[in-house]
């Protein structure tokens, strides 16, 4: 799709028909803590996915 | 720049070879040019992914020429690493989109996300490329009460818009996947899967028949202005053109374009194949040919290839540079999907860069006019 739409852009097509909207590049405000944050974010749907998976388990079992 | 506390990855440098497992089912890669001297374009890509090399078979359709500069080889990046799904689904559910976009580019999105999959089968189909496709659909496997009512929400959504997607009961979806598992489940007829890296390179020589010239091993080095519109120095050669597309995803160097890097998050992603089943367990697992993923937060991918090897997405570290998936993990998993299975021998493993945005939407920046 973001092939399609570049080309079709490069060739003169407008803004408006691309399906992604043009955004302006911006560096994240928490680009300096962006590691630990995505390690703890990661780790907290590891243990919700686990969680579920044993809730699961539970239900199936009962 | 990469920062010190807590440095980020940086692909560029991973020396991790493209799967050899899906290279054994590929067909070669086109022979490619070498760059020399100082060559004009209508278009510079740097990037010979799926994004730089559908760009620059889309504008070889409309007569404008293109030079594509890969790094690395054709695909090197995450297109050729890939699970092999092909689906017609964003991160985000449409409503949040439309929060998030606004109801009119939210719309234009959902819509063209939805037609995805006939995108990329037609471009396959038009342009002959051999990647061991298989249009059957995907499987989504409710493994929660919020995710079972996601995908009745996702269902309907869908349905209401005339495309092919149906909610399985728990019978129809063991038929088909062999796991008691789950209660529900969702097919949506639209996707399938393909081989990724016979998919690049497909893309590259079909893109190289219609007048486009694909560089190789060539690293762009350098952007500047130029009279007639940028430069960019590769090996000691250049390419004059006035429009350039920068089309590196995770794998983008930080000092190509500044800025451009700090968008995306490069977070790790694990892929491991089995040995082959045998004939027995072939007849059970997943036998309607449909990869089977679930409504759970992490990726995680199980399909079955035409050889008997199961294929699975695996969690593992996210940012370490050389690490291993956690394989336990994926053993318990399968364990849980298909008890009886027994453990696996993992024969192929490799991994990739995913350029994880700030909102996980996939962005398009000008990054400046002429
Ligand atoms: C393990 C894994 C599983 C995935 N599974 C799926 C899936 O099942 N379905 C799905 O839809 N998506 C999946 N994805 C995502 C999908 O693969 C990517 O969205 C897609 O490949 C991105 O293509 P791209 O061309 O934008 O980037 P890439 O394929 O990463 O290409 C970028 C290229 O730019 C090159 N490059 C960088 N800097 C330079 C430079 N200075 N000069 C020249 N070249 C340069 C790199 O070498 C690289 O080859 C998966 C990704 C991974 C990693």
């Amino acid at each position: 799709m973001m092939g399609r739409d570049l080309a079709a852009r490069i060739a003169g097509g407008s803004d408006a028909a691309l399906c992604f909207p043009l955004t302006p590049l911006q560096s994240s405000r928490i680009r300096s803590i962006t590691r630990p944050l995505v390690e703890c974010l990661v780790n907290y749907y590891r243990s919700r996915d686990a969680f579920d998976d044993f809730r699961h388990r539970r239900r199936r079992a009962s | 720049m990469r920062t010190r506390l807590f440095p980020l990855p940086f692909p560029p440098e991973d020396p991790s070879p493209i799967p050899a497992y899906f290279e054994t089912f590929a067909p070669p890669a086109p022979v490619t040019e070498k760059l020399e001297g100082d060559r004009h374009a209508d278009v510079v890509i740097v990037g010979g992914g799926y994004t730089g090399l559908s760009t620059a078979l889309h504008l070889a359709e409309r007569g404008i020429h293109s030079v594509v500069l890969e790094a690395r080889d054709i695909g090197w990046g995450e297109s050729s690493r890939a699970f092999g799904q092909v689906v017609p689904y964003l991160k985000h559910s449409p409503e949040h989109l439309a929060r998030q976009l606004g109801h009119e580019v939210a719309e234009r999105l959902v819509d063209a996300t939805g037609r995805g999959p006939d995108l990329v089968f037609g471009l396959i189909e038009k342009y002959g490329i051999e990647c061991s496709v298989v249009r059957n659909g995907l499987i989504f496997g409710a493994h929660s009460p919020a995710g079972l009512k996601t995908l009745h929400a996702r269902t309907r959504f869908w349905q209401a818009r005339g495309a092919p997607v149906d909610m399985l009961d728990a019978s129809r979806t063991e038929a088909l996947t062999g796991t008691r598992y789950y209660h529900a489940a969702s097919l949506d007829r639209r996707g399938g899967t393909i081989n990724p890296l016979a998919y690049v390179r497909g893309l590259a020589r079909s893109a190289i028949e219609r007048g486009a010239t694909v560089c190789a091993r060539t690293p762009a080095m350098r952007l500047m202005r130029a009279a007639g519109g940028w430069r960019v120095e590769a090996l000691g050669a250049s390419v004059v053109s006035p429009v350039v597309v920068l089309a590196t995803n995770a794998y983008t160097n930080g000092e190509f374009w500044p800025g451009l890097g700090e968008t995306l998050i490069p977070m790790r992603a694990y892929q491991l194949v089995s040995r082959p089943l045998d004939e027995p367990a072939r007849a059970r697992i997943l036998r309607g040919g449909q990869p089977l993923t679930d409504t759970r937060r992490l990726f995680s991918g199980v399909r079955r290839h035409a050889d008997g090897r199961i294929h699975v997405s695996a969690d593992g570290p996210v940012f370490d540079m050389s690490a291993e998936a956690h394989v336990n993990k994926v053993n318990r998993r399968l364990a849980m999907l298909f008890p009886g299975l027994g453990p696996l021998e993992w024969e192929y493993r490799w991994t990739g860069w995913v350029g994880m945005t700030y909102d996980l939407n996939a962005h398009l920046h000008e990054l400046a006019r002429q």
